[in-house]
């Protein structure tokens, strides 16, 4: 009887949008979560989700659409208002006060909180939460937040919004902080919460927690709920397809190419990040003159960290980097650029209230002729700005416009115009057509194809798999810092192997693995 | 990026509230204290003169900020390194005795040197160990203000003061007077700001500063060394600031004395922010602000102390903030005005 009445719906969004400047992060998104599931919500970084769940727990404010609680509608303005509803989140990044104890941390979150601290009721409640659901904190409630590990904090986190009275709770990515030998105790308290009766919204892009602990699963793509399934139902290969969108047919027509001279070597490359985890766990690979790598990788997963080292932003912890003979990996980025490396990042690659000209030589301004003596060349500037401008189809009324006036394909052009009238041999391109419009975006595989057949190397990292399938000669994949995959043929490749690969599923078998 | 009509707002907004708030305490007419004010400092020969001194170690000290504020960089300790500069004018001024072609470039030289080393204290702090440099200056200050008291009460002390100075300088390190209380040193000044503006918008070095400053990012992806940029600018900002004391000493007092700096060097960041950091834009303000320092005097005869035109100065700067703060608000609410449906 109780099997067959329809589940009480919690919380309900209808038709949310939101956007960030010209980027639709969330377009009419409707979806439904019911009392005592755990739904999660699966995606890329950039997919929506997150955005989504900031616009339900206050952070952000949506463009249109409406929220319903328990089937009514409320407007959420702060996180004020949605703890209020009942609604609590435990954040990716911990906003804990490390010089205060477990104890303040959760008091300081409580409601009806006095002027005087009352520790022996405060105490009483969260000894009570901790031991039912196995936290483990119960002695360690007046040690201070700072000396804890990540797990731990993010017990107290999830303490605090218990103790609020939250019925609903939200996790963002709740596993990034965790140690791999910390993930199942984890998974098991969300599956206890839940139990006990919690609302749980648990946001992921990682396919096997997804599998391992939902009641439903909604994928996110571009801004968009491309579809909900339950969890029984849900397989790896159906999920892998929701989030990256992958027919399973082969795509790549690109044929393998004769290998030219070697042209960048990385040997076990380990980099560590600003937390002090390894962010590239032994890297290493292999580039030759004159082709396209792929590199796909889901944000979050190190290609950031592994381009900002091949360009020398970012110091290497161990392991070499050698350019053409000479060994490199201690160089400054400038010595590694003036040597034939170039980065095209997404993003930053202007100076926005700088004009179009003066961007046309961000990278190096110090170049004959831009400049002599330290003396700059106006004349000589002006004429590069025109011939970048027009060669790589910059849209813009005048050179001294400023590039923020730009729109974003005009950006990348300018930008990408800037890169390879330096001559680059070695071009490391950083998602450089992220946010783009499909005319922008082809032009600048065109000139990335123009420039691998006059001898150029291009590092392409993307997450993008038409993209990166489209463009590349050779493709690797990249997971949580490791090189997971490496296909030297991509006429054999599907995207659901290689999508697979990047979500951290095991490897299909059939697929030929080539571990450098 | 204040428009000019923001600065009109907030002009009308600063004289508004400080002219209530003078009927409020005095219940004389606004009108007719601020004629005096202004009659005071701009309407009369001496006054005119008054303000063009007075705004000499402004404009100066405001040049060495303008460099490193336009690279991002809060140097707020134009006041110390004006003292450093002052201290080191005086202590050649008074004990070398060379003739002025040679003595007063040395004197220049050196405070400049000086002045550069002093923040280049806090650039060392910064890309070494990561102290923000707002902190550093400002600490710096006051270890150069009270260098400069131990100075003139101690190693330079003149023997036998009634209060704490030094000797005069030599004479052949005094600069001479355009017409009293103006200096020459008013030229220097006025030099200083082509020199800056060509160093900015016409070398490389200003290239790379503005684009530190303006997109740290891009300049830190464009393979820009930022540690040793950071450097260069603060030696740079500081040698200049600290000439803005020297000024002080070879062109105004003719020796040291504990307001040798007068303040200037912290009046100098408020004249920066309200030329929105643009060189050409900055003596204008440097004497504006100059004035208002100099018609304060005037307000004591209204029964107002002289101290509200700081309280007005003050206020401009607020009103400036919040004018540009509004004119973006309004510009964002323009721009987004319709809401997005499915």
């Amino acid at each position: 009887m109780e099997e067959t009445r329809p589940p009480e719906i919690v919380l309900e969004v209808k038709g949310i949008s939101k956007h960030f400047g010209s980027v639709q992060a969330l377009d009419c998104v409707s979806l439904s979560f019911s009392k005592g599931e755990i739904h999660t919500l699966l995606g890329e970084n950039g997919a929506g989700k997150t955005t989504l769940m900031n616009i339900i727990y206050g952070l952000y404010q949506k463009d249109a659409g409406e929220i319903l609680i328990n089937g009514t509608v409320q407007e959420i303005r702060s996180p004020r208002d949605s703890l209020q509803l009942g609604i609590g989140m435990v954040p990716q990044f911990f906003k804990l006060v490390p010089d205060l104890s477990i104890l303040e941390n959760i008091y300081l979150f409580m409601e009806n909180t006095k002027f005087i601290i009352d520790r022996k009721g405060a105490k009483a409640i969260i000894q009570q939460l901790s031991q039912m659901f196995g936290f483990g904190l119960e002695d360690k409630i007046d040690r201070e937040v700072g000396s804890l590990t990540e797990g731990e904090k993010q017990k107290v986190e999830i303490l605090k919004i218990l103790a609020r009275g939250s019925k609903i709770l939200l996790f963002d990515e709740a596993t990034n902080v965790l140690a791999p030998n910390e993930l199942d105790s984890f998974l098991q308290i969300v599956k206890d919460l839940n139990k006990s009766g919690y609302s749980i919204i648990y946001i992921t892009h990682r396919l096997q927690e997804a599998l391992k602990i939902s009641d439903r699963i909604s994928a996110f793509r571009k801004g968009k709920l491309v579809g909900t399934i339950a969890g029984k139902e849900a397989t790896l290969e159906k999920l892998t397809v929701m989030m990256v969108g992958a027919e399973l047919e082969k795509t790549s027509t690109v044929m393998p190419q004769e290998k030219g001279a070697s042209i960048l070597e990385v040997k076990d490359l380990n980099v560590i990040d600003e937390r002090g985890l390894l962010a590239l766990k032994n890297v290493s690979c292999q580039f030759y003159e004159g082709e396209i790598v792929g590199l796909a990788g889901i944000e979050g997963n190190g290609s950031n960290y592994l381009a900002e080292a091949l360009i020398g932003l970012r110091r290497v912890k161990s392991g070499k980097v050698v350019y053409r003979g000479s060994d490199i990996t201690r160089s400054l980025p400038l010595h590694r650029m003036r040597l034939g490396m170039s980065l095209m990042p997404s993003s930053n690659a202007l100076v926005p209230l700088f004009s179009v000209r003066d961007n046309s030589i961000l990278d190096y301004p110090e170049q004959f002729p831009f400049s002599r003596h330290g003396l700059l060349n106006r004349k000589a500037i002006t004429a590069h700005a025109k011939r970048i401008v027009n060669d790589y189809q910059v849209q813009t009324p005048s050179i001294l416009l400023q590039a923020v006036k730009l729109s974003g394909g005009n950006r990348q052009r300018l930008a990408l115009g800037r890169k390879i009238e330096s001559n680059p041999k070695f071009m490391i391109a950083y998602h450089p057509t992220k946010g783009l419009d499909i005319k922008s975006q082809s032009f600048i595989y065109e000139k990335l194809l123009t420039m691998k057949k006059t001898g150029m190397t291009v590092l392409f990292m993307g997450t993008d798999l038409d993209e990166l399938l489209l463009v590349s000669n050779r493709l690797m994949v990249i997971y949580r810092g490791e090189i997971v995959g490496v296909f030297d043929d991509l006429r054999s490749v599907s995207k659901f192997d290689v999508g697979v690969l990047m979500t951290g599923g095991s490897h299909r078998e059939g697929v030929e693995k080539v571990g450098n | 990026m204040v428009s000019p009509l923001a600065y009109v707002i907030a002009f009308l907004l600063t004289f508004l509230i400080g002219g209530a708030v003078i009927y409020a305490l005095t219940g004389q007419n606004p009108i007719t204290v601020y004629g005096s004010f202004f009659a005071h400092s701009f309407f009369s020969q001496y006054g005119i003169l008054e303000v063009l001194a007075k705004a000499t170690p402004i404009i100066i000290a405001g040049a060495g900020m303008i460099i490193a504020f336009r690279s991002g960089l809060w140097n707020l300790g134009a006041e110390g390194q004006m003292a450093i500069g002052a201290i080191i004018s005086t202590a050649i001024g008074v004990n070398l005795n060379l003739p002025a072609g040679i003595l007063l470039p040395v004197i220049f030289l050196a405070s400049f040197i000086g002045g550069a080393l002093w923040s280049g204290i806090a650039g060392f702090l910064k890309t070494r160990f990561g102290v923000h440099e707002m902190l550093s200056t400002l600490m710096l200050n006051y270890i150069a203000l009270k260098l400069l008291e131990y100075m003139i009460s101690g190693p330079l002390s003149m023997p036998h003061p009634n209060y704490p100075r030094t000797s005069e300088i030599l004479l052949q390190a005094q600069m001479p007077f355009l017409q009293y209380p103006l200096n020459t040193t008013f030229l220097i000044a006025l030099a200083l700001i082509p020199i800056v503006w060509f160093i900015i918008n016409r070398t490389s070095l200003g290239y790379r500063l503005q684009a530190v400053g303006f997109g740290p990012e891009a300049a830190r992806l464009a393979g820009m060394d930022i540690a040793k940029l950071t450097m260069i600018i603060m030696l740079i900002s500081g040698g200049i600031a600290a000439l803005g004391g020297t000024v002080e000493v070879v062109g105004d007092f003719m020796r040291m004395e504990r307001n040798v700096t007068g303040g200037y060097g912290f009046t100098a960041i408020v004249v920066v922010m309200l030329a929105r950091e643009e060189i050409i834009a900055m003596p204008f303000a440097a004497i504006f602000i100059s004035g208002m320092i100099v018609g304060a005097s005037s307000l004591t005869l209204a029964g107002i102390p002289a101290s509200f035109s700081q309280i007005l100065i003050g206020l401009l700067l607020l009103c400036v903030v919040f004018a540009g703060y509004i004119e973006r608000w309004l510009k964002q609410r323009w721009e987004y005005a319709g809401k997005i449906a499915c």
